[in-house]
């Protein structure tokens, strides 16, 4: 993987080519976000990092005998943090907005769930052969003064 | 590859699953379980006392494990999550199947 590219403060990008790469090096990425953000909460940094767990391991597990290229976007602002992902794997259903969990035995499906009730916006749409998701966290306020 | 299974009293394996429990290590998990309750560790504690991260994959091997232990008589509980980890259970309403235990020694102490 690339080292992050760093064009602003506030917004960070990376490239994650899988395989060889896995959604280890997408919480690497992070990592190395949060180590420059320390006003970034716990609660939020979990939040953001399950998030986007879940989008890379739907991307690499879409496209199980491909190569894919899934370029990350963290941007922070005061107000949010917005997570984006844009892959080259398959054209994904449009996801059901859905906080529902699946039946407790099952093994699967509990990704997209999550997603939806950790963020408070999810956008996906399908352009130029890629699949974008984009994911809004919206930051905790200050209490006023 | 598998993690490793130590004991606990007669019966009750410990699995350690350090760092993150996720699509890369999951299928591990599950093989580890399968190990212990194959050699007669029907009672699983998976201890996670040192598990930094785990998402939706992660929780599926638990729940994998849970029922490779349930059909063979024994059962897999989980010790020393973290609090990404509860986090996940809660929202997953996960937590009453798996009900976390604080260290892998109270898990079967009842």
């Amino acid at each position: 993987m690339k080292p992050p590219n760093r064009p602003s403060p506030t917004d960070y990008q990376a490239v994650i080519r899988s395989p060889p790469e896995t959604v280890d090096d997408a919480h690497d990425f992070l990592n190395d976000v949060w180590a420059q953000h320390p006003d970034v909460t716990a609660e939020e940094r979990m939040a953001c990092e399950t998030i986007l767990s879940e989008l890379v391991t739907n991307v690499i597990q879409n496209n199980p005998h491909r190569e894919i290229f899934c370029d990350v976007r963290v941007r922070i602002t005061p107000g949010e943090v917005v997570i984006e992902t844009s892959d080259t794997g398959d054209e994904a259903p449009p996801p059901q907005p859905t906080a529902d969990m699946p039946e407790q035995q099952a093994e699967h499906g509990r990704g997209l769930p999550l997603i939806y009730l950790l963020a408070d916006d999810v956008q996906h749409r399908w352009q130029d052969a890629r699949n974008i998701w984009r994911v809004t966290r919206v930051r905790a306020t200050e209490p006023p003064q | 590859m598998s993690y490793p299974i130590d004991e606990l009293g007669t019966d009750v394996g410990v699995i350690r699953v350090d760092g993150r429990l996720n699509m890369v290590t999951a299928s591990q998990l599950k093989d580890t379980v399968a190990d212990a309750v194959g050699t007669g560790r029907l009672r699983v504690v998976v201890d996670l006392t040192n598990t930094t991260f785990m998402d939706s994959s992660g929780l599926g091997a638990l729940i994998s494990g849970l029922k490779t232990a349930r059909t063979a008589g024994g059962d897999l509980r989980i010790a020393g999550a973290n609090e990404q980890v509860l986090m996940v259970l809660q929202l997953s309403n996960m937590d009453r199947i798996l009900r976390p235990y604080e260290t892998p020694e109270s898990a079967f102490a009842d």
